[in-house]
């Protein structure tokens, strides 16, 4: 192979290399968005409460056979009671700085009733926590006793809409994404093929398979796609740690700082498993049709 | 070994390649194709190293039917025999020793038995001080010495040799011509298309002559 044709063949390699890792970089760093965005959306869910208002004749019986309901559910984590006096009394210290004039009116006060308070337990996925909680809100609202059920419907409805969203969104980024990354690699591996061709004809002359003349281009390919995924991880942790120190203090405000994580091992080597994946695919896609015992003859025949 | 039966081949535009080319080879014979250019030789040689279909008739070498082959058993056949071209085709990137690896790496042979099987082929073709050397630092005769080498590492029981000399002086074509007569006399059926008269008159062989894609026997 003369040098030049190498040196073709480097820089394009180089140029390949740079691109993927581009890509590669924003491809982790939106699954790290949406992984860390899960996170954070599932931590806020689980400080999701629901509150089941009792009513002022409700009888100690029927406070019991509710707080019964809800220790049998498996979709409930913990259940306390809040005696009218408890909420009052907590009322008043929150009001206390706001509102003093407000305590002052004991008639306002006579109409905190006392309730039950639960969240829904970690087995609920986040995405069927408002079916769940609609569902055991339009069964407790039976329940004798029981005045109203309130779970924050708006901001919970709002929460799984931004949840699905942000999803949809960073799913189609990644796909879009990962489509440009499959055409840079199979580009380069066309052109790879292109440079070889005379080499495949040989490789065809001597009775090569089909695999053994695949072989070195699907090496090529995952190679290419697992030095890129190496780069892009390593280029995603130096800008996902510029991030973490530069939103330290909100991250701290939010109390979000615990919350928010770089790749771990496992996923760190599911992500070079996932690129060298898309290289070879990529690289699979153009050699599809290279060889199939008649290519090299083709184009003996084209020239001759 | 070689046997074409009723064969015609006929490319778009209705050109007639081969006409009803009838010929058998036995195994272990030399025998020469003879032709001007486009008479059909190189179309006759390409069908027979399953370079391309015939449009009708049947090829049979070395117990492939050729009319018949799929996709995935033409490998196998190409292991099966040695093809020789004008034009060397050398790997650039590969020095002579691994240019002759070659048919032995794609069957897998372990690394000593391929190492032992290109020294002694180079050695039989006087290549062996220039094992190590690239293709475009030997000379043309060297390179062709090296093709026959790698066609023939593999013991196939046919050579089929394109214009082998075709690139080459007298001197070296000599040389060339002397090497696959002693191929042949250990056994392997070597066919040897060329347009030098002169050289198929000096060794007395056996010799096709083709024109106007139609074969004969002898030569004029």
């Amino acid at each position: 192979m003369s040098s030049q044709i190498r040196a073709k063949k480097n820089s394009l390699r180089f140029a390949t290399v740079i691109v993927l890792t581009a890509s590669f970089a924003v491809l982790q760093l939106l699954s790290l968005f949406a992984l860390n965005l899960q996170n954070v959306l599932t931590m806020w869910g689980q400080q999701l409460q629901v509150n089941v208002y009792l009513s002022e004749e409700a009888t100690s019986q029927q406070t019991t056979q509710v707080q019964n309901f809800l220790k049998n559910s498996d979709s409930i984590d913990h259940v306390e009671y809040i005696s009218a006096q408890k909420a009052l009394n907590t009322f008043k210290d929150q009001m206390a700085s706001y509102a003093p004039d407000l305590l002052k009116d004991d008639d306002l006060l006579k109409i905190i009733p006392a309730s039950l308070q639960f969240s829904l337990s970690d087995k609920v996925a986040t995405q069927d926590q408002v079916s769940t909680m609609k569902s055991l809100a339009d069964q407790l609202k039976t329940q004798a006793g029981v005045e109203e059920v309130s779970y924050g419907q708006d901001w919970v409805k709002a929460y799984s809409s931004l949840v699905l969203g942000i999803k949809s969104a960073v799913g189609f980024l990644i796909f879009a994404i990962g489509g440009a990354a499959l055409f840079v690699i199979s580009n380069v591996i066309r052109q790879s093929i292109h440079q070889r061709r005379d080499a495949i004809e040989v490789l065809e002359l001597v009775g090569a398979t089909a695999s053994f003349i695949r072989k070195p281009f699907l090496k090529e390919g995952a190679l290419l796609a697992l030095i890129s995924g190496g780069l892009a991880l390593g280029s995603s942790a130096m800008i996902f740690s510029w991030l973490q120190k530069s939103l330290a203090q909100q991250l701290q405000f939010f109390q979000l700082a615990s919350s928010i994580h770089f790749f771990n091992g496992a996923q760190s080597l599911l992500v070079l498993g996932l690129s060298m994946m898309l290289g070879l695919c990529a690289s699979y896609l153009c050699l599809r049709s290279l060889n199939d015992g008649w290519a090299a003859s083709q184009r003996v025949n084209d020239r001759g | 070994m070689i046997q074409f039966s009723h064969v015609y081949k006929t490319y778009p535009g209705d050109i007639h390649a081969l006409k009803n080319v009838d010929l058998m080879i036995e195994k272990g014979e030399f025998v020469f194709l003879t032709g001007p250019s486009g008479a059909g030789k190189t179309t006759l040689f390409r069908m027979l190293s399953a370079f391309d279909k015939v449009t009708s008739g049947q090829v049979q070498v070395a117990g492939f039917d050729l009319t018949k082959i799929s996709a995935s058993e033409i490998p196998l056949f190409r292991r099966r025999i040695g093809v020789v071209f004008q034009d060397f085709r050398l790997l650039k990137d590969h020095t002579l020793f691994e240019n002759v690896a070659l048919p032995l790496q794609i069957r897998g042979e372990r690394t000593t038995v391929t190492d032992k099987k290109v020294r002694d082929i180079l050695e039989q073709v006087g290549l062996s001080h220039k094992a190590d050397q690239y293709p475009e630092f030997v000379s043309g005769g060297e390179q062709q010495r090296t093709a026959i080498a790698r066609a023939l590492v593999h013991q196939p029981g046919i050579l089929i040799a394109d214009e082998p000399t075709g690139n080459l002086d007298p001197k070296l074509a000599d040389e060339i011509m002397d090497l696959l007569e002693r191929v042949c006399a250990q056994g392997t059926t070597v066919f040897v298309a060329t347009h030098d008269h002169d050289l198929v008159r000096e060794r007395k062989k056996r010799t096709l002559q083709i024109i106007d894609g139609m074969i004969s026997e002898g030569f004029k």
